[in-house]
C-alpha cells in the first residue's frame, strides 16, 4: 500500500517515524513528509502521490482542531476522500474528536502499533500472544513441595501426624453443615437439617424470612438487568500486567454489593489483573450457617451465598483466576465446598491465623480446618495460607512456623498449599527496627528463608505493602508498585494488591483508585523488566534469624506434642505479641456420630 | 427531501443550539431525519471542558448515527437498517426515535458519504434532512439545499474580523449557479492566485466552499467582487446566527464569557442583506424564515 505520512505539527513526528519502521517491515510503501508544511502543499502532494492511506499526526492544542478540520475539507474539496483512508493520531486524539474532525479513524494515547497497522491493512487486530493465550495459570505448577532443609522434616512430620490423629473422630456444626450442604448440592432436600445446624440470625432468615440488618435481598429482575448490562459491555481483558511472566496480580474485592464487585472486576480485568479474591463480611465468620440468595450488604465484605458466588463467577473472564477465602470462621468447610462447586480456582485456609487474631476458637477451627483441607484436596482446589497474624504484632518467624505446619498438613492430606507471607511493615518490624533503612532487606529475607525450607509456590499478600500505605493516592500507588517490583524481582508466583484508597476509603473503594495501582504496577514492571533489586548484606542475616526462629518454634511445638495446646499457650504468638486465641464457636466440637 | 445544514465557523459557535431550534420548528410539518458530519454528544467540550448542548430528538424522527454510540442515547431508538457507510465508530445505522431524548450523532464524514446517506434515506422518504456541522468543516455542505451560517464570539472577539469572514462566506454563497460550457472550469479547492490569474474570464468552480478554504478572506472578498464566478452547486443561505458567548481561557481553565454583537448584526444586515439572529433570544425569527423558505418550498414541491 502507498502510505503518506503527514506530521501536521511544528515539531513532532516521532510516532510517525516509529510507525514507518513497522509499516516498512510489512512491505508497505511509505512517504514521510517533513513537519510543519502548509496544508495546501500537503494536499497538492496527496493529489500527485495518490496514496491509499494518509496518516496525519498532531499534538492537540487550541487551534489544532481547526487546522485538522481544514485539512480534511481541502482533501474533500480536491476529491481525494474516495478510496483513501485518512487517519489522525496524537496524544490527545480520541475517537470522538476524530469523528468530529471527519477523519476515518483516530488513534490516541496508549495505541499499539498493531492497532494502526491492522486498520491500515483492513484486518482485525492480531492480539499479542499474551492476550490471545492468556490462559488460566496454576500457581502450584512445577513445585515439588520437597523439604529442602532436613532439619525441618522431623518436627513438621510429628506435628502434622499429631494434628491428623487428634482431629480424627472429631466433628462440629461447621463440618456437619458442610456434609448437609453437599447432600443439598446433589439435589437432596435437606434444608431442615441445615437450619437445625444454624444459629440466629441465619435461622430466622430461613424460618421467618427475616433479612438481617444492613442486608438487602436483590430482586431477580435487578440481577437479570445487571447481567444484561454486563453482557453488553465489550470490556477487553487487558494483557496481564506481568505479561505472562511472574507474579500474577490479584485484586481483593468485597464492597458488600455483588454488582459493584462485578464492575470492579471488569475494570481490573481490563487493566490487566490476573485474579480476584472474594472477601466476606467479618460477621460471616462469627455466625453458624450461610444465608441464601443474591444479597447486598451495606458494609465491607460481600456475603458468601451460593447465588452471590454464582453471579460473580458468571462475570469473570475466561482466563481470570478466582479465590474464595474460607480460612477463619465457623463456615470454613462449607465455604470451601461452595467455592469448589461454583468453580473457584483457589481458596484460603489457615487455622493458626484464623484462631489467633481474635477470631474463631482454636479447637473449633482446627477441626473445621482439617476437614476443609480434605475438601480442598478432594476438589483439587489449591489453598493459600496467609500469615496476617504479623499485622497483630506476631513476629514473622512464628507466623511462618504456623504457616508451614498448615502447609505440611495440607500436603499430608493430599492438597496443594500456597505460602502467603506478608510484604508488610508489621508492628514487630517497627519495634525491632528491621526496616529502618529500607523495606527491601527484611521482605527479601522472609522469601529467602521460606525458599531454603521448602520448594513451594509463594504468593505475597495481603495486600503487599501493608502498613506502608497512606491516605495520599500517589504515595499509595507508588508503595504498592515498589513492593510489586520487589516481588517480581524475587520471581514470586503471585501478589495481592490494594487500591490506592483501600486503607482509608471510609466507605466503598472506588474503581478509579484500583486503576491507580494497576497503572502504577504496569509502570513498575515496565521500568524493571528483568532487572533485580539488590538487597544489602543485612538481608542474609535477617534470613538466618528468621529460619532459626521458625525451626526453634517448630521444635518447641513438636516437643509439646499437642498442637492445640501450643496455640492456646502462645507458642505461635503470645498475647503480649498480639496473638489472642479466638472465642467464637468455643465448646462446639463434638465426637462424630458415625 | 429537502436538506438543511448548519455550518459553523468554529467550535462553540452555536451549531447544536441552532439545530435544536430548527428541529423544534420543523417538527409537526412532516417527517424529519437528522445527522451530523462530525460528532455530537460530548457532555463536555473536548478541549475547553465546558458543558455543551446536546441534540434533542422527538418521537418519530429518523436518526442517522453509528451503532457504537447509540448506547449513550437517552432517547429510545429502534434500528431500521444498517448501512455500509463507515465512521470512526463503525458503520452508520438508520434509527427511528421511539421516545424523545438526547441523541449522540456520528454521521457521514465526507461529501461522498453525505451523498450516500441521502441516497439511503430515500426509501424512508423524510421531508427534511438536517445535517449538523462540525468545528469549522464545510465542504460536505455542497450537497445540501439550505444552509444556516453559525458564527460568533467563539470564532473571534474581533468584530472586524468576524464581519469580514461572514461577509466573504455570504458573498460566496450568493454566487450565481452556472454550467461549465464556454467558461474556465476549475476543479478542487481554489487558491487565490488562481482567481487572480483568471480575473478577466468567467470562471466556474464546484461550489462556494471550494473558494472558502483559503486563509486570507480579505483578499478573497475583494476578488469575489471583482471576478465573474459561477458555481456548479450551492445551498441557499437562510440566515446567519450570532452567538455572543465564547469560552474564555483563564489561568484556572476555561469559563463562559460574552461579547456584545449588536453592532456586527447591524453591519451584516446592511452589507450583505442576510437576516441575522441570536437564536437564544430570537428563535421566532428563525421560525419565520424556515416557514417562508423551507416549509413553503416543500409545500410548493408537493
Amino acid at each position: 500500500m502507498r502510505i503518506l505520512m503527514v506530521p501536521l505539527d511544528p515539531v513532532h513526528d516521532v510516532a510517525l517515524k516509529m510507525l514507518r519502521r513497522e509499516l516498512l517491515k510489512n512491505g508497505h510503501e511509505v512517504v514521510l513528509l517533513p513537519p510543519d508544511m502548509k496544508v495546501e502543499e500537503v494536499v497538492e502532494i496527496c493529489r500527485l502521490e495518490k496514496p491509499s492511506v494518509i496518516m496525519v499526526s498532531r499534538t492537540v492544542g487550541y487551534g489544532a482542531a481547526e487546522v485538522l478540520g481544514r485539512f480534511i475539507d481541502l482533501l474533500d474539496a480536491a476529491g481525494l476522500r474516495k478510496g483513501c483512508k485518512v487517519i489522525v493520531g496524537g496524544k490527545a486524539i480520541t475517537k470522538e474528536l476524530a469523528a468530529e474532525l471527519g477523519y476515518d479513524a483516530g488513534f490516541g494515547e496508549g495505541t499499539e502499533w498493531e492497532e494502526v497497522i491492522a486498520y491500515v491493512e483492513g484486518r482485525p487486530v492480531k492480539r499479542r500472544i499474551c492476550e490471545n493465550e492468556r490462559k488460566k495459570r496454576d500457581i502450584t505448577e512445577g513445585y515439588s513441595y520437597r523439604l529442602l532443609d532436613e532439619a525441618f522434616f522431623k518436627p513438621l512430620e510429628d506435628i502434622a501426624a499429631q494434628i491428623i490423629e487428634w482431629a480424627s473422630g472429631k466433628c462440629s456444626p461447621g463440618v456437619e453443615r458442610a456434609k448437609v450442604r453437599e447432600r443439598m448440592l446433589s439435589g437432596t432436600d435437606a434444608l431442615k437439617d441445615y437450619i437445625d445446624l444454624c444459629e440466629e440470625p441465619v435461622k430466622s432468615f430461613y424460618t421467618r424470612g427475616e433479612i438481617p440488618k444492613k442486608v438487602r435481598l436483590v430482586g431477580t429482575e435487578e440481577v437479570s438487568k445487571f447481567k444484561r448490562f454486563i453482557d453488553g459491555l465489550t470490556v477487553p481483558v487487558g494483557s496481564s500486567l506481568a505479561s505472562m511472566s511472574k507474579p500474577l496480580v490479584f485484586v481483593q474485592y468485597g464492597t458488600g454489593c455483588p454488582f459493584m464487585d462485578g464492575m470492579h472486576i471488569k475494570v481490573c480485568e481490563a487493566w490487566g489483573a490476573d485474579g480476584f479474591l472474594h472477601f466476606d463480611p467479618s460477621w460471616g465468620a462469627r455466625v453458624e450457617g450461610l444465608l441464601e440468595g443474591v444479597l447486598s450488604h451495606e458494609e465491607d465484605g460481600t456475603i458468601v451465598t451460593l447465588e452471590n458466588l454464582k453471579l460473580i463467577k458468571s462475570l469473570l473472564g475466561e482466563s481470570t483466576l478466582w479465590s474464595v477465602r474460607a480460612h477463619r470462621g465457623l463456615n470454613t468447610p462449607e465455604t470451601v465446598l461452595l467455592a469448589a462447586y461454583v468453580g473457584a480456582d483457589l481458596t484460603k485456609i489457615n487455622m493458626v491465623y484464623g484462631s489467633l487474631n481474635g477470631g474463631t476458637d482454636p479447637e473449633r477451627l482446627l477441626v473445621d480446618g482439617v476437614y476443609a483441607i480434605r475438601l480442598a484436596a478432594r476438589f483439587n482446589l489449591p489453598f493459600d495460607i496467609p500469615t496476617n497474624e504479623e499485622l497483630g504484632g506476631v513476629p514473622a518467624y512464628k507466623a511462618f512456623a504456623g504457616m508451614l505446619v498448615v502447609a505440611y498438613l495440607g500436603l499430608k492430606l493430599g492438597a496443594r498449599p500456597i505460602l502467603k507471607p506478608l510484604f508488610c511493615y508489621s508492628p514487630d518490624v517497627m519495634i525491632s527496627g528491621y526496616m529502618e533503612d529500607n523495606y527491601v532487606d527484611y521482605n527479601v529475607a522472609k522469601i529467602w528463608a521460606l525458599r531454603e525450607i521448602i520448594d513451594a509456590p509463594i504468593w505475597a499478600g495481603e495486600p503487599i505493602g501493608f502498613m506502608t500505605h497512606t491516605e495520599e493516592r500517589v504515595q499509595s500507588a507508588l508503595t504498592t508498585a515498589l513492593h510489586a517490583g520487589l516481588a517480581k524481582s524475587l520471581n514470586l508466583d503471585a501478589i495481592t494488591i490494594a487500591s490506592t484508597d483501600e486503607a482509608y476509603s471510609r466507605g466503598a473503594i472506588t474503581s478509579s483508585s484500583r486503576i491507580d495501582t494497576l497503572r502504577a504496577l504496569k509502570e513498575a514492571f515496565r521500568f524493571l523488566g528483568e532487572v533485580k533489586f539488590e538487597p544489602t548484606c543485612r538481608a542474609k542475616s535477617f534470613k538466618e534469624a528468621i529460619k532459626e526462629g521458625i525451626l526453634k518454634t517448630l521444635e518447641e511445638i513438636a516437643r509439646r506434642g499437642d498442637f492445640l495446646s501450643s496455640l492456646y499457650e502462645g507458642l505461635l504468638g503470645t498475647r503480649e505479641e498480639g496473638a489472642n486465641p479466638g472465642r467464637v464457636g468455643r465448646g462446639s466440637v463434638s465426637r462424630c456420630l458415625v | 427531501m429537502l436538506s438543511l445544514g448548519v455550518f459553523g465557523t468554529a467550535k462553540n459557535t452555536g451549531k447544536t443550539t441552532v439545530l435544536n431550534a430548527v428541529l423544534r420548528c420543523l417538527w409537526g410539518f412532516g417527517s424529519i431525519a437528522v445527522t451530523s458530519i462530525g460528532f455530537d454528544g460530548e457532555d463536555l467540550d473536548h478541549i475547553t471542558g465546558l458543558p455543551k448542548p446536546k441534540v434533542v430528538v422527538d418521537e418519530g424522527i429518523l436518526v442517522v448515527t453509528s451503532k457504537e454510540v447509540v448506547w449513550r442515547s437517552t432517547a429510545k431508538l429502534v434500528l431500521l437498517s444498517e448501512t455500509r457507510i463507515e465512521t470512526t465508530f463503525g458503520p452508520l445505522g438508520i434509527y427511528r426515535v421511539k421516545s424523545s431524548g438526547r441523541v449522540p450523532l456520528v454521521g457521514p464524514n465526507s461529501s461522498d458519504a453525505l451523498l450516500e446517506v441521502k441516497d439511503v434515506l430515500k426509501s424512508y422518504d423524510p421531508k427534511f434532512l438536517l445535517v449538523d456541522g462540525a468545528i469549522n468543516r464545510m465542504v460536505p455542505f455542497q450537497h445540501v439545499d439550505y444552509i444556516i451560517l453559525a458564527t460568533g464570539a467563539s470564532r473571534s472577539r474581533d468584530l472586524k474580523e468576524l464581519l469580514l469572514e461572514a461577509k466573504a462566506i455570504c458573498k460566496a454563497l450568493a454566487l450565481p449557479k452556472g454550467e461549465a460550457e464556454d467558461r474556465v472550469f476549475l476543479s478542487g479547492p481554489i487558491e487565490l492566485k488562481l482567481l487572480e490569474k483568471y480575473k478577466e474570464r468567467e470562471i466556474v468552480v464546484e461550489s462556494p466552499f471550494h473558494l472558502l478554504l483559503v486563509s486570507d478572506y480579505e483578499t478573497l472578498f475583494e476578488l469575489l467582487n471583482k471576478v465573474k464566478i459561477f458555481v456548479l452547486r450551492r445551498p441557499e443561505l437562510l440566515c446567519v446566527t450570532l452567538n455572543p458567548y465564547y469560552p474564555e481561557k483563564r489561568v484556572e481553565g476555561f469559563r463562559l464569557a460574552m461579547v456584545d454583537l449588536g453592532s456586527l448584526k447591524k453591519l451584516l444586515i446592511e452589507e450583505v442583506h442576510v437576516p441575522c439572529i441570536d437564536v437564544l433570544r430570537e428563535e421566532d425569527e428563525l421560525f419565520k424564515i424556515l416557514e417562508s423558505k423551507v416549509i413553503g418550498k416543500w409545500a410548493f414541491m408537493t
